[in-house]
């Protein structure tokens, strides 16, 4: 599959978006430069599972990451990871597909700045599949059953996930993943999510799981936390939970 | 991730900016090398602390090469020396990317051995230990931007005949932008220092966000050998730039200063060139 | 009984001249010349000549013009009721009394002529004489459908433009059908008036009337025997217009509307216009348009007429397919488009196909873009065009438009105009001027940035790898070598920074504490350790300058994240007991504050802190003293 890179400019752009409705973003546009990108397949998948998606969307999340697993990672970083490259493919290789699923675009430039040319971060759900992609694909290898339990798991703790890679610090393969298996191993999933009750000193929407990433994070680099192994990883998840969740260690 | 703010820890850690370590210095240099699957980092490590050596020699402590792009990847070395290859399909070296060497205990260390700290730390140095895990110290930072276009420049022109005022500055994450409401607010065919007026206002408000962004909180002064170098390009330039030139310090109080130092005579310049326009005239 | 027929009225119950008059006046000499050329070109006769439209102008006798004894003797009965109408009449009355008047008339040839002179107030529409003569605001119908699509305006409003460049609103029209029968008509235009004991309407037919029974009233022309001003002996419709106004016998104008308005229609050989001993056909117009007597010459300075540019554009420029659509129906269009940067002032003619011109389109937002245009259609796009022109016919809007669904329809089609020329002209200039223009092309702003560059690749560092790929490379090690750590400090912030004082809540707190000065405490100050389940924290501020008139301080706590971000620490979570090693006082803690330590002689500060056993021991601090 060939296509062209989009020019800078193009974002919040009402011209572009009349052009992307109108079908006239061919490739000799005006809003594409010269330069010309090869991606090794043109399987669609699912690009964006937020709120304005029907339907099954643990599915739709799964679907994506193993599409992109199978189709796509294998390209050079400079493509699969650049914002750029995957607007200028959704625009000029994936219209029908992206129109039929999320018609809205069509309706509102606001609807299709959000689901098709999303700034490509923590937010964007194909920057979210691509990582989850990359770091299961490093991680498992050929494990099949233990990648699918791994994408169950970050989509189950999604909060959790968005709230790690916000941040550069932890934003690294092993760790996150690590992390998610430590959660479900300890079996703390739900207390992670859950708020913190009566402490008004920490903010409003304050969650345990977001305390325990803080506290690994002031203790950066005294202890190297990004590459501890899983079980001295539990040890300190214990120790930073206990220090807002005091139950956990007279419950267990 | 890499760390590079100044602080107290609870040990003592060999840095380049801390006292700690007396005179011991860690630093590493890259020779970036690239194929078409594979990019290559070859590794030079400089590390004058026996201390630390012999650890590394007996396995006790690792370097670790911490590669930050968009996100952080780890690699342990064998040695001072080494080479590492990461594939193109999990780093990318278009956007700024950052490394740095941190040495990781492998298991407690004691310090009982370390004859190279600082006075006060050498009193304890017998009951002073470093956990499994915890860092021993960290070396420069050696940043990587893959030359874009803009990667040098400083200044950008455009013509936007809807500005609500003649002309607007802009600062983008790259460069300081001058719209003109008119083409012939460039004084095209001109000689250019005619132009040199918006250079200087565009200098001036590039280095007063410089200063509001990089102050310390509540500090009027940033002393450009204290702070991070910057990330974002328009003001890792400037930072460059007055490094180069020599500005140790920047305020609201010497822009003026800072750019007669950082530029070749802009307003001089000007009043030639208009003096030259308005001889040509009579 | 006189040659004019008024209808007879009851009584007088309008009081004012037909409103139109004034504004076809507004137009002066171009409204009228663009009227009459139209109704010319709608009625050409064969395809394979143009239409030949003479323009006469001059001084005629007034005992020359037919009826005119009866008109003036009406003129005298008008009474005006109000100030406009009376400044009406006294410049009728005034006009009267001269014995030449000027006139102008309109003579067409390869026209059609009008059909049924003979049957005179017929009430067919086929006798198009008929039609023209006595209706007013209709026009005759074209027996050819494409032919009644593209023709322009209306022929009883055609009319009324040439009453109101007479000073006494007069007009006739002399007509040679294909038979070779003529007969004149005309119609005057008072107002509403007594005259010989009746009341009378405001319009007079210049017809001789039949009565058939008691009011019916059938009017016929006269067979034309006049001045030789009113003869019309060839096939086609001459109008004639005595008294004209003041100002209408501009000869630059006329021959400037007629270049302005039928451009097209003259290039294409559609049509030629005489005016006197001037001839414009689609050889000499180009001299006229580079005239400077009619049109400036200077491209650069083509802010208000753009003519001499539509025809560069449209002779020299093949044409290219657009379509518009207005979501309904789809329209095609040829447009002729130049780029030249020296165009200061950006529009586009759009021209219907008989080659007549119906407005100078500004596209929106490229009202000052380099570029001219000529955009025409077929048939069906004329009639689209002519449902968006504005009363005045002189834009295309959808402002005017009643209908709801029809005019979102036209602000769909003028927003897609729009946007496609916007797409055509962006394109243009992109392919003209590749530096400019497009939101990410940066280019060299001055030479003084030339210098700025170099520096700035030099203070980067630009290295370049094994593929010739240059990559930016910066080593924050290069730059300030450690050689200083041991003797002075590189050029550091100083070890004590001033900060600003936190706002303080309220008032009530002592005096000294508002006195205190904050400082930030760099790390090479401070030695800390955790060492058999204490910690331990050095301060050494004997080179401070700032601490050594105090005799005590308070220390604030700070903790840095892993990613160099502070956070307040709070004491009392923390700490069990803060214990100065010298003195082996306590201190107490206030937040993220302990107060009053003892600075002794030295300088040298060192607590002795035991935490609480869930103190995390890997935390990271910066200080601040307050003294």
């Amino acid at each position: 599959m060939q296509f062209k890179l989009l020019k800078s400019g193009y974002k919040k752009n009402a011209d572009f978006y009349q052009a992307f409705v109108n079908e006239r973003l061919t490739a000799d546009s005006e809003f594409f430069s010269n330069e010309v990108v090869y991606f090794p397949s043109n399987k669609p998948f699912p690009i964006y599972m937020g709120v304005k998606k029907k339907g099954d969307k643990k599915q739709d999340f799964i679907d994506a990451i193993q599409v992109i697993t199978s189709d796509y990672l294998q390209t050079s970083r400079e493509l699969h990871f650049e914002e750029i490259v995957w607007h200028s493919y959704f625009v000029s290789c994936q219209r029908e597909y992206i129109i039929e699923q999320y018609p809205d675009i069509l309706e509102s430039q606001a609807d299709f700045e959000n689901i098709v040319t999303k700034n490509f971060d923590w937010e964007n759900y194909v920057y979210k599949c691509v990582l989850v992609a990359e770091y299961v694909a490093d991680y498992s290898k050929d494990n099949a059953e233990q990648k699918l339990k791994l994408y169950n798991l970050v989509y189950d703790n999604l909060d959790l996930f968005n709230y790690i890679i916000k941040y550069p610090l932890f934003r690294n393969g092993d760790f996150v993943l690590k992390f998610l298996e430590v959660i479900d191993e300890l079996k703390i999933s739900d207390v992670m999510k859950a708020k913190i009750p009566n402490r008004p000193d920490l903010g409003k929407d304050e969650r345990y799981g977001r305390r325990v990433i803080l506290e690994l994070n002031k203790s950066y680099p005294v202890i190297l936390v990004p590459m501890l192994t899983k079980e001295e990883l539990k040890i300190e998840v214990e120790k930073a939970l206990a220090l807002y969740y005091p139950q956990a260690d007279s419950e267990k | 991730m890499i760390y590079k703010k100044d602080a107290n820890f609870p040990y003592p850690i060999l840095t380049n900016s801390s006292f700690d370590y007396e005179e011991s210095e860690f630093y590493f240099d890259i020779e970036l090398i690239e194929n078409s699957e594979y990019y290559q980092f070859v590794i030079e490590t400089t590390l004058t602390s026996s201390f630390i050596k012999t650890l590394l020699d007996l396995q006790k402590v690792e370097l670790i090469l911490i590669v930050q792009a968009k996100d952080n990847k780890f690699y342990p070395l064998k040695g001072l020396n080494d080479i590492i290859f990461i594939p193109k399909s999990r780093v990318s070296l278009n956007k700024r990317t950052t490394l740095q060497l941190q040495i990781r205990a492998k298991a407690q260390i004691n310090f009982s051995a370390n004859h190279e700290l600082s006075l006060f730390y050498i009193q304890f140095k017998d009951k002073m230990n470093v956990e499994k895990n915890g860092t021993l110290g960290f070396s420069n930072i050696i940043t990587f931007d893959s030359s874009n276009k803009k990667s040098y420049d400083l200044f950008e022109k455009k013509v936007d005949p809807n500005l609500l005022s003649e002309i607007k500055i802009e600062l983008s994450t790259e460069t300081i932008v001058i719209y003109y409401r008119n083409e012939e607010m460039q004084f095209a065919g001109l000689p250019h220092p005619i132009n040199n007026l918006y250079v200087y206002m565009g200098l001036r408000t590039a280095l007063q966000q410089f200063v509001l962004l990089f102050a310390e909180e509540g500090d009027e002064c940033v002393y450009l050998n204290d702070i991070n170098t910057p990330e974002e390009g328009l003001y890792l330039k400037l930072h460059q730039l007055m490094k180069q030139k020599g500005v140790e310090e920047i305020s609201m109080d010497n822009l003026d200063a800072v750019i007669y130092q950082i530029s070749d005579h802009i307003i001089t310049k000007f009043t030639h060139t208009v003096r030259g326009l308005e001889g040509s005239a009579i | 009984m006189g040659m004019f027929q008024f209808a007879r009225l009851q009584n007088i119950e309008e009081h004012n001249f037909h409103n139109v008059l004034e504004d076809f006046y507004k137009m002066g000499i171009r409204g009228l010349v663009r009227e009459n050329l139209q109704n010319s070109l709608d009625a050409r006769l064969s395809k394979d000549q143009p239409v030949v439209v003479k323009i006469t102008f001059g001084d005629l006798a007034v005992n020359d013009i037919p009826g005119i004894d009866e008109l003036k003797d009406r003129v005298q009965c008008l009474e005006g009721k109000n100030q406009y109408s009376q400044a009406t009449i006294k410049r009728m009355q005034e006009a009267m009394k001269a014995e030449v008047v000027q006139f102008i008339s309109f003579e067409d040839c390869n026209t059609k002529g009008l059909r049924g002179a003979k049957n005179g107030q017929s009430n067919n529409p086929e006798d198009t004489f008929g039609v023209y003569a006595y209706s007013k605001g209709v026009h005759g119908v074209e027996d050819d459908p494409e032919k009644e699509k593209v023709r322009g305006g209306s022929h009883g409003i055609g009319k009324i433009a040439s009453n109101s460049a007479s000073d006494i609103y007069l007009m006739y029209f002399a007509n040679c059908d294909e038979h070779g029968e003529q007969h004149i008509g005309g119609t005057i235009q008072l107002i509403e008036h007594q005259y010989q004991q009746a009341y009378y309407r405001a319009t007079g037919y210049f017809a001789q009337a039949k009565t058939y029974g008691d009011d019916q009233v059938q009017k016929f022309p006269y067979e034309n025997n006049f001045h030789h001003v009113f003869a019309k002996d060839t096939r086609g419709l001459k109008i004639i217009v005595p008294f004209l106004r003041e100002g209408f016998a501009d000869e630059v104008e006329m021959v400037k509307t007629i270049c302005d308005s039928f451009l097209i229609a003259i290039l294409e050989k559609k049509l030629v216009v005489e005016i006197n001993d001037k001839v414009i056909d689609d050889k000499t117009i180009h001299m006229y348009l580079s005239d400077e007597q009619y049109y400036q010459n200077e491209i650069s300075e083509m802010k208000k007429e753009f003519t001499p540019l539509y025809a560069q554009t449209y002779t020299k420029i093949p044409a290219q397919k657009i379509q518009i659509s207005n979501s309904e129906t789809t329209f095609n269009f040829d447009l002729y488009f130049t780029y030249d940067e020296k165009i200061p002032v950006g529009r586009m003619a759009i021209f219907r196909t008989v080659g007549m011109k119906i407005s100078d389109y500004k596209v929106l937002n490229n009202v000052r873009k380099p570029f001219n245009a000529v955009l025409i259609g077929g048939a069906d796009e004329d009639v689209y065009l002519k449902s968006l022109e504005n009363e005045s016919h002189t834009d295309i809007s959808a402002d005017h438009i009643k209908d709801a669904k029809t005019k979102r329809l036209a602000r769909k089609f003028l927003a897609k105009l729009n946007s496609e020329l916007d797409r055509i002209i962006k394109e243009e200039i992109k392919k003209q001027n590749p530096v400019d223009g497009i939101i990410d092309t940066s280019d060299i702003l001055y030479t003084t940035e030339i210098q700025f560059k170099k520096q700035i690749e030099k203070a980067l560092g630009t290295v370049t790898i094994n593929t010739g790929k240059k990559m930016m490379k910066t080593n924050d090690a290069s730059a300030p070598k450690k050689q200083t750590k041991k003797g002075g400090k590189n050029k550091k912030a100083p070890a004590l920074q001033k900060k600003p004082n936190p706002p303080k809540p309220n008032l009530t707190e002592r005096d000294d504490e508002l006195k205190k000065d904050r400082y930030s405490v760099q790390p090479n100050l401070v030695k800390r350790l955790i060492v058999n389940g204490k910690e331990i924290i050095h301060f050494d501020f004997s080179q401070e300058k700032a601490m050594q008139s105090a005799a005590n301080c308070d220390i604030l706590f700070e903790i840095i994240d892993g990613m160099g971000a502070k956070y307040a620490f709070d004491l009392a979570n923390n700490y069990l007991e803060i214990l100065n090693r010298h003195t082996f006082s306590t201190y107490a803690f206030d937040g993220n504050k302990i107060k009053g330590v003892t600075i002794p002689k030295n300088g040298i500060v060192e607590l002795i802190v035991t935490f609480k056993p869930t103190y995390n021991k890997a935390l990271k601090f910066n200080y601040l003293v307050e003294v």
